[in-house]
């Protein structure tokens, strides 16, 4: 209760300028009428025509194939991150966001590492963490050196596949790593906007895993070992339903807020892959649109940046699927709902 | 053109064991190559239905891999395949096919091809690896029909050759020497019953 006064007190006076401005940003996200014109477009060069008209342009002057698309995606992406940090007044938001790069350049530096080859080409510049520093320490193997934040996961991921041999290990600790800390960044936050968000971001992982390991056909302990807790979903409830048919987990989540998505991939009796990421997205998309309905704090900014990370996917999936050979209707298929 | 031999009875005797021997050859090549033949329609029919099959499943993954690259930043599809735990190893043998040597190769994998996080990266990834993972075989086999029927095709040409040289040459030419010299002894035959004759009709004339 306290907690709520004291925030409807400060929080116009501490995030008022940056949500005025994220306000008038919102209104530059692209709408349906847009993605449409980019997905009917000809060629590229129409598709990048229409992107000249949006401050994308600047990114895309010089794109032909699909790496220079990938190239300038990541750069406008460090762009709409580095202007985040500049006006939000609370540096854990984008730090939040940041922090899944760090944890893909330490799977990059630990599978390097043991496979004795440079990989420098696909680090990702995004994260806040010094990807040379990390890489010397983590192949001085000093552990100790890396920041606290990393410290534990990097240390099991190390113990793990020493021991196992395994690099799937290397994923799965670090992906809980990721969200171990996500969670408890939320709850430093205490918002109950951005701890939800983080907790059903954890279930759509632990489904994701669930339906894919299912197609997979691993054996239990695989999801048992890599289920992540903090989620709204018991996992030890998931790894119950995992070898049983898949209407008992249908009738188990029937009164949860995963109804919906469980309906939206199902296809038949079965889950279809294909759509499992897109309906992910699109339900963490409707979580955060309520973010629309708060007129100050730190829910507009969060919902700013995630509307904005989905955009860049939305622009990737138009761009590379035409230049993969994707027909309209895929490209259409694989299309997020939009924020606006 | 016949070959040249002194034209005597050994001689004669010697290209007709030749012209057996060489006819006997021919029968056993053509046999050869019309078994060649078949062999190679076998391989060239079999590499094409698996041509196509994969053809098919080729673009069929190459269009799931897009989709799942088109999904999230391409580091992630790198990162997740930096390790990967299938182990692929192709074993070469060899066969003799009719008188080829034909290479058998054998796939042996390893592990399974599911080596990344199952949370990060996109889903479609399963579909696109899993269809890799089908086509590899097919792709091994391929290679090996298709080195069949390229050896096959060079034997064939060597065989036709051979046959044709057999059948259009020295056949030809041995039953023309052999001509040849039948009748060059024949005639020395009839020569040598003139000479005799006349022989004989001088000692009579002398005689009287």
């Amino acid at each position: 209760m306290l907690a709520n006064a004291r925030s409807t007190l400060y929080d116009p006076i501490k995030y008022g300028f940056a949500v005025g401005r994220i306000k008038v940003l919102e209104t530059r996200l692209f709408d349906k009428h847009w993605v449409d014109r980019m997905v009917e477009a000809e060629d590229l060069p129409t598709q990048l025509r229409i992107l000249a008209e949006t401050d994308y342009g600047e990114f895309f002057e010089d794109v032909k194939t699909l790496e220079d698309v990938d190239e300038a995606l990541h750069r406008y992406l460090a762009k709409v991150y580095d202007f985040l940090e500049e006006i939000s007044p609370n540096p854990v938001l984008v730090a939040f966001f940041r922090l899944r790069y760090d944890f893909h350049n330490l799977k990059v530096l630990l599978k390097a590492k043991y496979k004795a080859e440079g990989a420098e080409r696909i680090w990702s510049r995004l994260g806040p963490l010094d990807v040379e520093e990390a890489r010397d320490a983590i192949e001085a193997g000093e552990v100790e050196r890396l920041p606290k934040t990393y410290r534990d996961s990097v240390r099991e991921a190390v113990e793990s596949f020493e021991e196992e041999k395994d690099a799937q290990r290397i994923d799965i600790i670090l992906d809980r790593g990721l969200f171990e800390r996500w969670y408890q960044l939320a709850l430093s936050q205490k918002n109950r906007f951005l701890s939800d968000f983080v907790r059903y971001s954890i279930d759509l992982a632990n489904l994701k895993i669930f339906f894919r390991a299912r197609g997979l056909g691993r054996e239990k302990e695989f999801i048992v070992r890599s289920l992540m807790d903090h989620g709204t979903l018991q996992s030890t409830d998931l790894i119950a339903l995992y070898e049983e048919p898949l209407g008992k987990l249908v009738y188990w989540l029937r009164d949860t807020p995963f109804a919906r998505f469980l309906k939206a991939v199902m296809r038949g009796e079965d889950v279809d892959l294909s759509l499992l990421d897109r309906e992910a997205d699109n339900f963490l998309l409707a979580h955060i649109k309520a973010a629309k309905l708060v007129p100050v704090g730190i829910e507009p900014i969060v919902g700013y940046i995630l509307a904005k990370e989905n955009e860049i996917n939305v622009v990737r999936v138009i761009l590379a699927g035409r230049l993969s050979g994707l027909s309209r209707e895929q490209i259409r298929g694989r299309i997020r709902e939009l924020y606006v | 053109m016949p070959i040249k031999v002194n034209p005597n009875r050994m001689e004669l005797l010697k290209l007709k064991k030749r012209t057996v021997v060489a006819k006997r050859g021919h029968k056993l090549l053509k046999d050869k190559l019309d078994e060649l033949m078949k062999r190679f329609l076998d391989a060239v029919r079999k590499g094409r239905s698996l041509r196509e099959q994969v053809e098919e499943k080729l673009a069929q993954a190459y269009g799931l891999f897009a989709i799942a690259r088109s999904e999230v930043l391409i580091e992630v599809i790198e990162e997740a395949l930096l390790y990967p735990r299938a182990k692929v190893a192709v074993e070469i043998s060899t066969r003799n096919l009719m008188g080829v040597i034909v290479p058998e190769m054998e796939l042996r994998q390893e592990g399974t091809f599911d080596c990344y996080s199952l949370s990060t990266t996109p889903a479609t990834l399963d579909g696109a690896l899993r269809t890799f993972n089908e086509v590899l075989p097919l792709m091994i086999e391929l290679a090996e029909v298709e080195k069949t029927v390229e050896l096959l095709a060079v034997e064939i040409e060597k065989t036709r050759r051979r046959v044709n040289a057999l059948e259009y040459v020295l056949i030809p030419q041995l039953e023309e020497t052999i001509t040849f010299v039948t009748m060059k002894l024949d005639e020395m035959e009839r020569s040598y019953r003139t000479q005799l004759m006349v022989i004989k009709e001088m000692v009579s004339e002398s005689a009287v």
